[in-house]
């Protein structure tokens, strides 16, 4: 009986199958359209006098220091409770929008420029806050909407060249200062005496973000030292009318990648090598230089308490003049509050709570030594330690610093832009076809 | 002399014995790594741990809050299951034993839902029952579950339904019971069989489901195994170590549960070996 | 059959056993299913708050210009085909070879079921963990080029890397239904046909392999579905890469939605997916319907 069973269902559902591709018509007109309700809107319920506000960190690898950071504002903030939510492997665009989507937007979020852009109409206008007031006012650009201010910047990011210091002295056998690479055939050289000792000179990480929103800032960035030039660029890559194949710094731009690849230690397999593997490398001294930025320094000397790395420029040209030989990319993501799905009293917290971390002692000191920020506020008392933030505040106080292009990038491109330095790396494409797959993403996702 | 029979029987061994390797080999090479610091396993992840540590699992644990999320995915499972068995066999019984008109337009409905992918649905799902603030509970889960499994388990109560006797409840129901009554005292506990398979079948769906919960499940404290596992590597890929150990954990329950009632989950698969 | 005199009592049993399930069904599959048809033909962007317009075909169309949806259903067709024959085979034989009476069946039967008790995405990154360490660590110790460079990292073995697991994941569950039709199959048929001097071979050509159509249609049904909705283990295993070249149908439509926000088009492409499925579907289940037929 019971082995008779699986023919039996077969039997009926086969022949409800059949009988299926014929009623589908028949029913499908029953049942009416029903979006109406969905109209109706959710009602958030009440809570006493207890707070929760969530937090979505698109940091993933210092959430806990940000859990930490909450504990800490939460001891003398008795009421309010701050739940972090991660990233967890999902883009931050994918991230929000799922969380808009469903009701359940985060009180205060981290957002990147695109995001921004696309977000800004759910952002509180926070203008008249005290801790909004204590931007730079250089970086303030960023933050507005309108004349006013929706967000606030997190932290200053270099993104660069990352070198191990130890490695380049302990193959040339002479001391190194990064200021001494003025332009690439400096660094060319550096290279090809690196690359005839037992180190190797370069890694390339092969992660879309880094190769299509990192890297091609670099790119973007350096077009001029002027804000309108840059912006006239995105304006004409939007519309497709930026020509990359004749572009001087696109082709400078490449002929520093085409330096690194040449010199890669994966040049055999370049998509092969993981990234959690390339921070073992430069932290264990195996390593010259890696394209990255300073957000990995924390990983770093987490696996090697003595690691010497720093950042210097990704050289734009064989020219000691060229924009970008001594420029970082300055980043930072920034901080908004929603101002669509968030409760006054939630809103409220969430002033509260930036207001401790820029402006009060405790805060401060979260901010510059659990979240190993740089700060682009005002006023601030405690200043970070560690060397590679030093470095970046050198480089902002000079000047030289690049604008983070990838910020004015339509939505979701720059995957479509690492997909294409992916398969550049991977000697599958020419440069002409990164050129004309550029252009062609540019104006694709430009439309949409 | 060796008989013909007996090297039969060595080279099926054999080849059983090879099947079973591709098939556990690579649960086993995912324990040996669990068991050793990330270094080890970059430089030689076929080698077995030097000594036996547990603190990858512990580690993952906490991260996890896998006792939060073990719970999750019981309640979950469990809830979804009662409701599926217990309305399920309803609708069936319905559609077996009453000679409504719409009980065929009803099956027929049911059946076609079945082919529908999930993909199809899930765009306008997300955006009406994200307006209606039905996202983000683990009861919205229960009832998406519901609505969800509701296709194949009344197909498969249908067709067990139609090989069993009406005499018993045709007695029962000249003694004055309700259909009710008669259904959940008489017939219920003869479809016992078919109740083993749908509950494992059903299961095994939900307890290892992560579209839906993906997009339900918002809150990170009322995550699921598979959510929590996707989560976690999201977050620990440097941690090679930990992410094993979470694979294991993951994996662990279902596994333990299996020891014990391979036989009853093997041949209830086999009996209604579907979906 | 019972039959209810009145309209009234007809309802009540209607609301005793059939309303709260076919409610639930009803609001759960069918509404979103048919607003999904209604919203792919207007100008809908994933909000219900602003004004939604009838644009007609207008995202079919423009799902149908799209080249990357092409690409991804034929890397779908690719990996279904050979996900369908290599699983089915499998299965066969391991169904074969535990029903042969071997000693210690029982354990093989469990043992190669194993898989099926846990969810995709923990699969996927099982063996993401054996294709990028171990697989890579054994090629370049042993020196075979073969394994030498992970295979998720070139387009063609990576999606070859998604197929074995894809056959390693299914072939227990289809295995049971195989072994359900081989001992469903009258031993007396079997005893006929040994008496008549016929080989192990003949037996499996012309008796078993003919009885086993019905379980053929639903191992074949079976893993068709399964296979043209993949989603979990894609992800855990290459979320698409490298360069997006194994990003399969399921991912596809899912990205279109949800990272590039492209509502309309994106709901075109998961309908065109639904009547894929179901044509596909219904003419295999029909001819091998007919094949069952023609077998008794």
């Amino acid at each position: 009986m019971k082995k008779a069973i699986s023919f039996l269902l077969a039997g009926v559902m086969a022949a409800s199958l059949t009988a299926c591709s014929g009623s589908v018509k028949e029913t499908a007109p029953a049942k009416q359209e029903d979006t109406k309700a969905a109209e109706q809107t959710s009602e958030s319920k009440g809570s006493g006098e207890k707070v929760e506000i969530s937090f979505l960190v698109t940091k993933p690898e210092i959430v806990p220091q940000f859990e930490e950071t909450f504990k800490r504002y939460t001891e003398s903030h008795p009421n309010v409770t701050i739940t972090a939510i991660p990233l967890s492997g999902q883009t931050i665009y994918e991230k929000l929008t799922s969380l808009y989507a469903s009701g359940n937007a985060p009180t205060i979020t981290m957002v990147g420029g695109p995001e921004f852009t696309s977000f800004k109409d759910n952002f509180l206008d926070i203008t008249d806050t005290d801790f909004a007031k204590k931007v730079y006012s250089w970086a303030q650009d960023k933050t507005k909407s309108d004349g006013k201010v929706l967000a606030v910047p997190t932290t200053a990011e270099g993104i660069g060249i990352m070198y191990n210091k130890k490695v380049i002295e302990a193959a040339t056998g002479k001391e190194f200062d990064p200021t001494s690479i003025k332009s690439r055939k400096d660094f060319a050289q550096l290279l090809e005496e690196i690359s005839k000792t037992e180190y190797a000179p370069v890694q390339i990480t092969n992660k879309d973000w880094l190769l299509g929103s990192h890297l091609t800032s670099v790119l973007y960035g350096a077009v001029s030292k002027n804000y309108d030039e840059r912006q006239a660029v995105i304006e004409a890559c939007r519309k497709g009318e930026y020509n990359f194949a004749d572009s001087q710094v696109f082709n400078n731009w490449m002929d520093t990648f085409d330096l690194l690849m040449k010199y890669n230690k994966y040049a055999k397999s370049p998509l092969a090598n993981a990234y959690e593997d390339d921070q073992l490398t430069m932290a264990s001294d195996e390593v010259a230089f890696w394209p990255i930025g300073n957000y990995i320094y924390p990983n770093i000397v987490d696996i090697n308490p003595d690691a010497q790395v720093g950042l210097m420029p990704y050289p734009m040209g064989d020219d000691e003049a060229a924009v970008g030989n001594k420029e970082i990319v300055l980043s930072y993501s920034m901080f908004a509050i929603d101002a669509k799905q968030s409760k006054p009293e939630q809103q409220a917290a969430a002033i509260d709570f930036f207001n401790w971390l820029v402006t009060s002692k405790d805060g401060q000191d979260s901010y510059v030594n659990t979240l190993m920020f740089v700060p682009i506020f005002e006023g601030f008392e405690v200043q970070p330690t560690n060397p590679v933030a030093k470095q970046i505040v050198s480089y902002m106080e000079q000047g030289n610093t690049l604008e983070r292009m990838s910020d004015y990038f339509p939505a979701g491109v720059m995957n479509q832009f690492g997909a294409t330095m992916q398969q550049y790396l991977d000697g599958k494409i020419t440069r002409a076809d990164v050129a004309s797959q550029f252009k062609d993403k540019w104006v694709e996702f430009s439309k949409k | 002399m060796m008989t013909q029979r007996r090297i039969n029987s060595l080279i099926k061994q054999l080849f059983a014995i090879l099947f079973l390797v591709f098939m556990l080999l690579p649960f086993f090479l995912v324990l040996i790594n669990a068991l050793k610091p990330r270094i080890e396993i970059i430089k030689n992840p076929m080698a077995l741990p030097h000594a036996l540590s547990l603190a990858n699992f512990t580690k993952a644990w906490v991260t996890m809050k896998f006792g939060t999320v073990l719970m999750n995915t019981a309640y979950i499972t469990a809830f979804s299951q009662i409701l599926l068995i217990v309305f399920g066999a309803m609708l069936s019984y319905m559609l077996v034993r009453w000679d409504f008109k719409a009980n065929k337009i009803i099956f027929t409905v049911l059946i076609c839902a079945m082919i529908i992918p999930f993909q199809s649905l899930m765009i306008p799902f997300v955006s009406i029952f994200g307006k209606l603030g039905l996202m983000n509970s683990r009861t919205a889960l229960i009832f998406f579950y519901m609505g969800f499994g509701m296709p194949m388990t009344t197909f498969m109560y249908h067709g067990f339904m139609k090989g069993i006797s009406r005499e018993m409840e045709e007695a029962a129901l000249i003694d004055g019971c309700s259909h009710f009554y008669c259904f959940w005292k008489i017939v219920f506990p003869n479809l016992k069989p078919i109740t083993t398979t749908i509950l494992i079948v059903n299961i095994l769906w939900i307890w290892n489901d992560f579209l839906l919960p993906s997009l339900v499940l918002i809150k990170d404290k009322n995550r699921t195994i598979p959510l929590s596992t996707f989560y976690f590597f999201g977050e620990y890929t440097a941690e090679l170590g930990l992410a094993m150990a979470a694979l294991i954990l993951s994996v662990l329950p279902v596994v333990v549960i299996y020891l014990f009632l391979q036989k009853q989950i093997v041949t209830g698969v086999m009996d209604g070996a579907i979906k | 059959m019972y039959k209810e005199k009145s309209n009234l009592k007809s309802f009540q049993v209607f609301a005793t056993f059939g309303l709260i399930p076919l409610l639930v069904f009803g609001i759960v599959v069918l509404i979103p299913f048919f607003s999904g048809l209604f919203l792919s033909l207007t100008n809908w962007n994933g909000s219900l708050d602003g004004k939604i317009e009838f644009i007609g075909i207008g995202n079919y169309i423009s799902a149908v210009r799209d080249p990357a949806f092409w690409g991804s259903l034929g890397k779908t067709f690719y990996y279904v085909f050979f996900v369908m024959i290599l699983t089915n085979t499998s299965a066969f034989l391991f169904g074969l070879l535990v029903t042969s009476g071997m000693k210690g069946q029982n354990f093989y039967r469990a043992g190669y079921f194993t898989p099926n008790l846990i969810g995709g995405v923990i699969l996927g990154y099982i063996w993401q963990f054996i294709f990028s360490r171990v697989f890579v660590y054994f090629g370049t110790k042993t020196g075979i080029p073969f394994f030498e460079i992970s295979w998720l990292t070139q387009p063609h073995a990576a999606l070859w890397a998604l197929i074995i697991v894809g056959v390693w994941q299914n072939a227990g569950y289809m295995m049971l239904i195989y072994i359900a039709g081989f001992v469903g199959i009258d031993k007396s048929l079997i005893e006929a046909a040994r008496m008549d001097g016929a080989s192990p071979l003949q037996m499996l050509q012309k008796i078993k392999i003919p009885m086993m159509v019905p379980a053929f249609t639903i191992t074949l049904f079976l893993t068709l579905r399964k296979a043209f909705m993949v989603y979990d283990v894609n992800l855990s295993l290459t979320k698409g890469g490298p360069y997006n070249t194994t990003e399969l149908i399921s991912m596809h439509v899912y990205n279109e939605a949800f990272l590039n926000q492209n509502m309309g088009p994106g709901q075109a492409k998961a309908f065109l997916l639904f009547l894929l499925v179901a044509v596909i579907a219904v003419a295999q289940v029909a001819v091998l319907k007919k094949k069952e037929v023609d077998a008794i």
